[in-house]
């Protein structure tokens, strides 16, 4: 029973904390080789409003590689480092602060866009984009922290089929070869 | 018994870690699609032509039910702002709206400053309009052709002596072909100390200006203090504090509309010490101007120019607003507070 209390005790504290939401998404989820596509970074503060982020982008896995990063449509009003290429660290500031996007007849608020990454997929594979090193910072006057932030990565699968349908990935093709070695073999047996 | 105190605690818990709905902002459109667009506009359950008794047509401009032969908007059920009762000292009469007329790809944003001011609106952190609050501080502005996507827009208003309110920001998705109308719009109260230094027994003054007839309050070192006022018709507002049981020392003030729901109804920080001597403030003596790391009296992309430029140098000259001798991500987010655009 003293361990429910606890428990109980321990949920209501860290459901106080101020917290937000860092979250990756993928315009596809599943993309062939060579396929462009681009992966969209929000961010949903819970309760506080905020207004300062920082982090690191990082993509674990070789099936992807980053095109382009584009800050259209963003929340941020002023980068202090802007993502690129070179370099997938950003930092920037909400003048203001940021509570959510609202819109018209719902009292709920949607997350804000910081960023678009544009992404090339170049080899079959799992390739899981995700943020380290996040920061964010409550619009208080003080640049207090956010105390608890959830990180929600996103994974891609790359398959081997090219968008026009015609390549298929080196497992697909030895795929295909041991079929058609089976069945020869098959046929040979049987004869 | 046990399970009672169980439940309660779990109910005081849950709805703490909902969707953040920390302001009272109302949003609403007016225009050609509210009948054709698949949304249940109204909250009836009922959506679009054929289903909503609201829509005499596909092409009727809103779902709302009509009122007793007249054709268009009903305005009763066009309600604006449902917690403004809370907030004033006195209940004001519920307000009678006239619906605006639809200027596709428009936005009108309204709520209330202080009496007679000034106040800003910045759309994506530039400034785009200024306007005059009327004489309950009452305002309201239009912007004309915006891009159909997600706008932060800003407004703050200038009091009588010349101090900026902290910016009140919300980001709104602005749709496409109709008029967005953003209102229950209270911006937060201006404050001042009479006293850079109080000696210890003596009363130190706070002042500023707020929204007519509201309630104001202050927090004493981040601990809201009881004693509470009604700011006048005239927009200004007094709190004096008796510094007998204030110990020795650095405090920061700040005022508040504790009845309000949101959570950016705070005013900037005062500080004071208190000490064994009295040394009188100017108006010049606020935090604002602190912050203003070029002194142009505004806080805005040129100063946040000066602080990227020290950005984790060492022994930076400027841009250090907290004083830890680095200007770091904190010093950007006081920065950003005190925004003026």
């Amino acid at each position: 029973m003293r361990f429910l209390i606890l428990i109980l005790i321990l949920f209501s504290i860290a459901s106080t904390a101020s917290a937000a939401e860092l979250r990756l998404e993928s315009s596809d989820f599943s993309v062939k080789t060579g396929d462009v596509f681009e992966v969209f970074m929000y961010i949903l503060p819970k309760e506080e409003r905020v207004n300062a982020v920082e982090g690191l982008i990082e993509i674990e896995g070789s099936s992807v590689e980053v095109e382009d990063i584009t800050m259209d449509d963003s929340i941020i009003s002023a980068w202090i480092q802007r993502a690129s290429n070179d370099s997938l660290s950003f930092s920037g500031i909400v003048a203001g602060g940021f509570s959510g996007v609202r819109s018209p007849y719902t009292s709920k608020v949607g997350p804000g866009k910081i960023l678009t990454i544009r992404m090339k997929a170049l080899s079959p594979g799992k390739s899981v984009i995700s943020i380290s090193d996040p920061k964010v910072l409550l619009a208080d006057g003080l640049g207090s922290s956010v105390s608890n932030i959830d990180l929600l990565p996103v994974e891609i699968d790359v398959s081997g089929v090219d968008s026009s349908g015609r390549k298929l990935s080196r497992s697909g093709i030895m795929s295909l070869l041991s079929v058609i070695l089976l069945l020869w073999l098959g046929k040979k047996y049987i004869s | 018994m046990r399970l009672c105190f169980f439940v309660a605690l779990l109910a005081f818990c849950l709805p703490v870690g909902g969707l953040a709905q920390n302001e009272d902002l109302t949003v609403r459109i007016i225009g050609d699609k509210a009948c054709n667009d698949g949304v249940d506009n109204d909250g009836d359950d009922k959506i679009d032509f054929g289903s909503d008794p609201g829509c005499e047509s596909g092409n009727d401009a809103d779902e709302y039910n009509l009122s007793g032969g007249g054709g268009g908007y009903n305005p009763q059920t066009v309600t604006i702002v449902s917690d403004m009762s809370g907030l004033f000292g006195q209940k004001k009469d519920e307000e009678k709206e006239e619906v605006p007329v639809n200027i596709p790809n428009s936005v009108i944003i309204s709520g209330y400053a202080y009496p007679n001011s000034t106040t800003h609106l910045l759309q994506d952190g530039s400034m785009v309009l200024s306007a005059p609050s009327e004489e309950d501080g009452r305002f309201e502005m239009r912007l004309l052709s915006l891009e159909p996507r997600v706008h932060v827009f800003g407004i703050s208003a200038v009091d009588a002596n010349g101090e900026r309110s902290i910016l009140q920001t919300f980001s709104v998705n602005v749709e496409d072909k109709v008029t967005t109308v953003i209102d229950g719009i209270f911006l937060p109260p201006t404050i001042y100390a009479d006293k850079l230094e109080v000696k210890k027994g003596g009363n130190i003054n706070f002042f500023g200006s707020s929204v007519p007839n509201a309630k104001i309050a202050l927090t004493l070192n981040l601990s809201i203090l009881e004693r509470e006022s009604i700011v006048g018709v005239d927009g200004k507002w007094s709190i004096s504090l008796n510094t007998s049981s204030v110990d020795y020392g650095n405090h920061i003030a700040r005022a508040f509309l504790p009845k309000s729901l949101a959570k950016q109804r705070y005013s900037s920080t005062v500080s004071f010490l208190v000490s064994d001597k009295n040394i009188f403030a100017s108006l010049e003596d606020n935090v604002t101007k602190k912050i203003d790391i070029n002194g142009d009296g505004r806080v805005n992309l040129a100063d946040f120019s000066v602080a990227a430029f020290w950005y984790q140098k060492p022994d930076p000259e400027k841009g250090d607003l907290n004083g830890d001798r680095i200007v770091d991500l904190v010093d950007m987010s006081i920065l950003a507070y005190y925004w003026t655009g």
